[in-house]
């Protein structure tokens, strides 16, 4: 059977159950089944099947990003691209060009993924109409897909660029909500593998025993971090705190970090001074990445504890 | 998903004599249920470390006091906590420590429950840091007290918290921070003095004010495993 033969006895068959979808959107659907070889009735009933378990009347329409959530479809946001990243990934072997990156509007940040070409920069309102939504780490993603249109809008109801990516304070709850997340919390432990690594010139990965599991064995070069656990009280995060972030923190710089090691002849003697952040009240800026906080920015919080007691004693009178 | 490190003062801890393990497998998570309804798996403490002791018989195993403005937390640290009983072996009290840990309620033969903490992390830290504990802890104790009366049926039948009890332990904990504990008018004493001082009234009134710690005995026989 050929190719088209296949799709139009597939489509055939999905549209016998399913009405109120558009050909288009069916085909698009079946034709991606069948390209990684599902057989033409298998292909229906997986259609069918997503069909039916989505209202097919609940086309998402019109949105604020903060109100986007996993496995919509008909999605309508204005956005501002806050950055953006060209990947080239492997479909089926086949290496093939996406743009990832960050959209905020006033309501909050979402991250996509666009399948095609998406010739908009850093700062560019844009209009997104018939996206759709998928759960990655807990949270929703936008894609632009073969259907989706991009354009380019004035933007005039959006905020500036420079507003949307500025810290924003929240709660260690809802940082992976915010683009450029302010969190107040403590560091209540460091985790192993904190303290001086070494890492991969090629790929920046931390090497064990002078191997990347990427790239063999390799010239590493040495590197300061703390892997941390934030926490609030209410809320936890894993968090990474980068070379300067750390060296600030600890007031231990690399070149230290490496004179301590030598002199132990121990890397664990780093790892044990980073412990001693333990306790540390913190004002921590960063980025969510998957379930991590990369912290850009650490300081120490601004209010005294003497003043916030004073206000607290004063309420409860 | 890590389970989040509560914050409650020693007060309000060393009353609990609930614990729940959420599902029946041997690693479902514990919590021990404050009488405020605080949910701890895992608890964060700062306070003076005033006494590590070992108390092991063959195995070491280091019995560390923390106290706080209200009261004193019990750390146990066996063979499954290597590092932290190393950091409290080391330790000279006085000090301010921070202790991250895993919440716990022992429960001898006799009925009573002694609730108790087993450290992951223990590190030496300054005043400071110690302030902020008691203020974080003092706002995470309101926020509870706020929803005292959303508490589940078993908890609230269990403890029968009062409001004005744990307000006055959160009102104790700042005025100890505030170097006023000296000045708080009690039912025997005069009302006032009306001559505060302090630059002086903090350090003397914080040994001072501490309430003796929960009956330990024969801890040597707790099993952790």
């Amino acid at each position: 059977m050929s190719a088209d033969k296949k799709l139009s006895k597939a489509l055939e068959q999905v549209k016998q159950s399913v009405d109120d979808f558009s050909e288009r959107e069916l085909t698009e659907e079946l034709r991606e089944l069948l390209e990684y070889g599902v057989p033409p009735d298998q292909a229906a009933e997986t259609v069918i099947r997503r069909k039916g378990r989505s209202d097919p009347a609940a086309a998402a329409g019109e949105k604020k990003l903060a109100d986007a959530v996993p496995g919509e479809r008909g999605l309508t946001v204005e956005a501002r691209v806050l950055d953006r990243r060209d990947r080239t990934i492997k479909v089926k072997g086949e290496p093939r060009e996406i743009v990832s990156g960050s959209l905020g509007d006033e309501t909050g940040v979402l991250s996509f993924t666009s399948w095609n070409e998406f010739p908009f920069e850093e700062g560019d309102a844009v209009r997104i109409s018939n996206a759709y939504t998928r759960e990655w780490n807990d949270r929703p993603e936008l894609q632009v897909g073969d259907y989706t249109e991009v354009e380019e809008i004035a933007g005039e109801d959006l905020p500036p660029a420079e507003e949307l990516s500025s810290p924003r304070d929240v709660s260690i709850r809802d940082a992976s909500r915010a683009y450029r997340p302010r969190v107040e919390a403590t560091v209540i432990d460091v985790l192993d593998r904190s303290g001086l690594v070494m890492r991969c010139p090629e790929c920046n990965r931390v090497t064990e025993g002078g191997e990347c599991s990427e790239h063999g064995p390799v010239d590493a070069e040495p590197d300061l971090r703390i892997k941390a656990v934030l926490d609030d009280g209410d809320s936890c995060i894993q968090a990474t705190f980068p070379r300067e972030v750390t060296e600030s923190l600890t007031g231990v710089t690399l070149e230290e970090a490496e004179e301590m090691a030598r002199k132990a002849m121990d890397r664990g003697v780093v790892q044990r001074e980073m412990e001693r952040v333990v306790g540390r009240a913190v004002v921590a800026t960063g980025r969510v990445l998957g379930d991590n906080f990369v912290a850009l920015d650490v300081e120490e919080p601004e209010s005294s504890p003497e003043d916030d007691a004073r206000e607290l004693l004063e309420a409860l009178q | 998903m890590r389970e989040p490190a509560r914050r409650v003062f020693a007060a309000e801890y060393n009353r609990s004599e609930m614990k729940v393990k959420e599902g029946e497998s041997q690693y479902a998570p514990g919590y021990v249920i404050t009488p405020t309804g605080a949910r701890c798996n895992r608890l964060f403490v700062v306070g003076v470390l005033t006494e590590v002791e070992d108390i092991g018989r063959e195995d070491s195993l280091y019995r560390a006091r923390v106290s706080d403005p209200t009261g004193t937390f019990l750390v146990y640290a066996g063979r499954y906590q290597p590092e932290a009983a190393q950091v409290l072996s080391s330790m000279e009290p006085p000090e301010f420590v921070a202790v991250t840990g895993k919440a716990d309620v022992y429960q001898p033969d006799d009925g009573d429950t002694i609730p108790s903490i087993r450290p992951e992390a223990v590190s030496t830290v300054d005043r400071g840091e110690r302030d902020r504990w008691v203020v974080t802890t003092a706002r995470r104790t309101i926020e509870r007290l706020e929803k005292l009366d959303q508490l589940p049926e078993e908890v609230e039948e269990r403890y029968h918290p009062s409001l004005n009890e744990y307000r006055d332990v959160v009102r104790e904990a700042l005025r100890n921070l505030l170097g006023e504990e000296r000045h708080e008018p009690s039912v025997e004493d005069e009302p006032e003095d009306g001559e505060a001082d302090p630059e002086t009234g903090r350090a003397d009134g914080e040994q001072g004010r501490w309430r003796e710690e929960p009956p330990v005995e024969d801890v040597e026989e707790w099993d952790f495993s």
